[in-house]
């Protein structure tokens, strides 16, 4: 057993009892994601989360954005955004979000947000760029409002370019925008979780054309991981 | 949620095949594409049924690919903005797809492609244009080895001719032809005081709106209504105009095409719209503006030409030439018939002028013949074309005759100088001694140059090809053609020595090639249209005319002249017709926006001003230039001996 069943394993041997007859049922319950699965045939969700700071425990989610990729392709119907509520203030990213409080006035509730994110997670591979973060304030969420984490296999497009460069001998930013730019992807100026998560969609497509025959390209050559959570909610 | 304009969207709403799509059908397409990424040489898995949908359209976003037949050979490349219309392709039709760079494109699907084509003619019209260029390339990189499918390509071009008609009201839009001249009334205004506003204003139709301070329209009022709803009805006058308006008239968008205006007044049988920007009305459109449209009249500058008493005068009148061209482009008249109708007024200032030389120094000594050359011989003038002409006088002169003709050709050179027909550079006029000979002068000088066959000496006697009696007697220019061209045609070492000078303007197809792959345009220099366009294709059409002793001067009639008498194949005359047309009417296009601009008219064209679209009909008229560049060549040999 490799690490990405193993962690997979610990997991759910954790929550699965936890999970059962709640919203998360279905990601406790059903088989993982194989490691030599066709990226060809694998649906993935790639994600990215605004927060008003760096700690999943003292800041908030403010918006988070995702689309789709299928047959190795943005479905650009599957776009969504949404602004979540922030009980404290906005932080210090304000600035670079461009997200005022004002702007969060009229946002979805976290807890709705989870539930539709929960709803198009199923049976599909998350993308983050810089997945630790993302993944630590979604699953404060999930525990705070559903009592277990979130179950599912991910891929991040940083350390797949930084095992890229790793193998070349190179050194380059690793940064989203540096990243793009390796592969002739121009940044647009636009600075908000859906354009984001659509910018990290396109850098996949372009590291999977790159990684190797589109046709054959398993999910372990782009690095594939299992969460691994066994921390108790406090 | 919260609603965002994607880039996608945004892309789309700039591309020249959905741009004029309104918002909600771009809504629907945007939701119908998918966007996949290949890197530099990987094959394209667009008609792979491995996946979900079918592929009906694809959009290059950035980066570039080839198109290559399953033979093999090249058929296209695609740069950013451009598309294939996969949808439209039969199985055995389909290109290997292969990206020449990293690329990011665009696929639509093809249900949803099928949907804009029957919610929008203006898309289909478009994507039928766009297919219509792709075949005739097509069929024109396989001319040689396929005649007979090239019936097709002239049924299909006949079949859309015939519809070019409508097709102008397709390609334009209310706000350029609507009227702003607009009157308002209030709907208590009698019948009386508004047929006076009417004649006052000279409008046909009157805005009625709620109160002086509140332009909310209520009603319109024609003079068809005044005909219809007070006299056949008896009304008096004095009645107030609430009882005769037309109330919540239907109105149109200033941003609608034509045909949608025509389309509602033919469905509700009325002759005047009100034309909105939001909920503001900015101006009214009839059915005369539609009409007028296609109605051409450059006829009064050749009467005010002929009417001239003074240069003074002709230089008034031709100061506005420039105007008609821009009014004839937008009119879209065909590119050969702007350069006649344009040589016509240029020829009438010549013989204007030729007239006041003869009243201001008196009756010619010996009879004279005024010839124009180059464009004006062709019939194929333009803004900017120079002056090149010259004067066959038939004796020679004594000294005080040969002043007059002096004094005359000086004359009317100044003369066409300060109407806008700059001096010929290499003096090339009238004014100059060594072109103003008698007859037999003219003819040793022809004989010399063939002789010679220097460079220089072929370029001069090229020009006696393109040559054309403009005002004078008629057998002295007859006499020197038909010399010129006997001495040409017993003369195939001569052919070829014209056919080498002729392939000295080559069209820029390595310009394009850098054009396919750089995508910033930052360093691309302007276009030469004339001298990389129109000349080449004008010099193949000498050539030959020559070869057939054809003495049609004029570049169109030249080669209709060859398809006729089998000098030159039927499509490759039809081709090159077809190119000259295009490359011209982009000239005259750029000109004509120049002069709109008040900047210089010059023969410069921006390649980063045009379309997609428009980029690519340039780059296969210059493909097809360049190939039947090849093939004179082979026929006549080239390079000087």
């Amino acid at each position: 057993m490799g690490l990405y069943q193993m962690f997979h394993y610990i997991q759910r041997k954790r929550f699965a009892e936890k999970a059962r007859n709640r919203p998360l049922s279905q990601q406790y319950f059903s088989e993982q994601i194989a490691q030599h699965h066709r990226i060809h045939d694998t649906e993935f969700l790639v994600i990215d989360c605004e927060m008003s700071g760096l700690k999943a425990s003292k800041n908030q989610l403010l918006s988070i954005g995702w689309v789709t990729i299928k047959n190795l392709r943005i479905v650009n119907a599957s776009c969504k955004y949404f602004l979540t509520h922030s009980e404290t203030g906005t932080g210090d990213t304000t600035k670079i979000h461009g997200l005022m409080e004002s702007n969060i006035a009229g946002a979805t509730s976290i807890a709705s947000v989870l539930l539709i994110l929960i709803k198009h997670m199923q049976d599909k591979v998350l993308v983050f760029h810089h997945a630790p973060l993302d993944i630590a304030f979604l699953q404060r969420a999930a525990l705070h409002h559903f009592q277990c984490p979130f179950l599912f296999s991910y891929i991040d497009t940083l350390n797949i370019e930084q095992h890229r460069l790793q193998l070349q001998g190179k050194h380059g930013g690793l940064r989203l925008a540096q990243c793009r730019e390796r592969y002739g992807l121009l940044s647009n100026n636009q600075h908000n979780a859906l354009a984001d998560a659509y910018a990290t969609a396109e850098l996949l497509l372009a590291q999977a054309s790159y990684l190797g025959d589109k046709k054959t390209l398993t999910l372990k050559s782009l690095r594939v991981h299992s969460t691994c959570h066994w921390k108790k909610a406090h | 949620m919260v609603s965002e304009i994607g880039d996608i969207q945004n892309f789309l709403s700039h591309h020249p095949l959905f741009k004029h799509l309104p918002l909600s059908l771009i809504e629907d397409a945007s939701n119908a594409i998918y966007v996949a990424f290949d890197k530099a040489g990987a094959n394209l898995d667009i008609f792979s049924n491995e996946k979900d949908f079918d592929t009906g359209l694809i959009i290059v976003k950035t980066g570039s690919l080839e198109l290559r037949s399953p033979d093999g050979s090249l058929q296209d490349k695609l740069s950013a903005g451009d598309y294939l219309i996969c949808a439209e392709l039969v199985e055995e039709e389909r290109p290997a797809i292969r990206s020449l760079e990293d690329s990011l494109y665009y696929e639509l699907t093809s249900p949803a492609y099928s949907r804009l084509l029957s919610l929008s003619p203006e898309f289909a019209q478009r994507c039928q244009n766009h297919l219509q260029t792709m075949l005739s390339e097509h069929l024109l990189s396989i001319e040689t080895q396929q005649p007979a499918l090239r019936s097709n390509e002239r049924a299909i071009k006949n079949a859309t001719e015939s519809e070019e008609g409508h097709s102008f009201l397709l390609h334009r839009y209310v706000r350029d032809h609507m009227s702003t001249q607009l009157v308002f009334v209030e709907p208590d205004t009698t019948i009386q005081q508004a047929a006076q506003l009417m004649r006052d204003h000279n409008v046909t139709s009157l805005l009625v709106r709620a109160h002086e301070n509140n332009e909310t329209l209520v009603g319109i009022v024609t003079d068809r209504d005044f005909r219809t709803r007070v006299l056949a009805e008896g009304k008096s006058v004095d009645e107030s105009l609430q009882h005769v308006m037309t109330r919540d008239p239907i109105t149109i968008a200033e941003s609608s095409l034509l045909y949608e205006a025509q389309t509602k007044m033919m469905t509700s049988g009325i002759h005047h719209l009100p034309v909105l920007r939001d909920a503001e009305i900015v101006g009214i459109i009839t059915v005369s503006d539609i009409f007028r449209i296609n109605n051409v009249e450059p006829l009064s500058l050749n009467k005010a030409i002929i009417a001239a008493k003074s240069v003074a005068d002709l230089k008034k009148t031709s100061d506005k030439i420039p105007d008609l061209l821009v009014t004839l482009a937008e009119r879209d008249t065909r590119p050969s018939e702007i350069g006649e109708i344009i040589t016509l007024l240029y020829d009438g200032i010549t013989k204007k002028l030729i007239a006041l030389a003869e009243k201001n120094f008196g009756a010619a000594p010996c009879a004279f013949a005024w010839l124009g050359f180059g464009s004006q011989a062709r019939k194929e003038q333009v803004i900017g074309s120079d002056q090149d002409n010259a004067l066959i006088i038939a004796r020679p002169l004594s000294a005080e005759e040969a002043l007059y003709f002096s004094r005359l050709s000086h004359f009317v050179c100044d003369g066409l100088n300060s109407c806008g027909i700059p001096y010929c550079n290499g003096g090339i006029m009238a004014s100059n001694d060594k072109w103003r000979q008698p007859l037999e002068q003219w003819k040793s000088y022809f004989s010399t140059w063939v002789e010679e066959r220097s460079p220089k000496a072929i370029m001069h006697a090229s020009i006696f090809f393109d040559m054309r009696l403009i005002s004078g007697d008629t057998s002295l220019a007859e006499n020197l053609q038909h010399f010129v061209l006997n001495q040409a045609q017993t003369n195939t070492i001569f052919l070829a020595l014209m056919s080498g000078n002729a392939l000295q303007h080559s069209p820029p197809l390595g310009f394009f090639k850098n054009f396919v792959l750089e995508n910033d345009g930052g360093h691309i220099n302007t276009l030469d249209l004339k001298k990389r366009g129109t000349i080449p294709i004008v010099d193949i059409a000498r050539n030959y005319a020559l070869a057939n002793s054809i003495k049609e001067v004029n570049t169109v009639a030249r080669l209709n002249k060859l398809k006729e008498t089998n000098g030159m194949s039927s499509d490759f005359a039809t081709s090159l017709i077809d190119a000259h047309e295009f490359i011209a009417g982009l000239r005259i296009e750029s000109q004509a926006k120049q002069h709109k601009q008040h900047s210089q008219v010059t023969n410069y064209l921006d390649p980063a001003s045009l379309s997609p679209l428009l980029r690519r009909q340039l780059k296969s008229a210059f493909n097809f230039v360049k190939q039947a560049q090849t093939s004179m060549k082979a026929k006549f040999g080239s390079g000087y001996i």
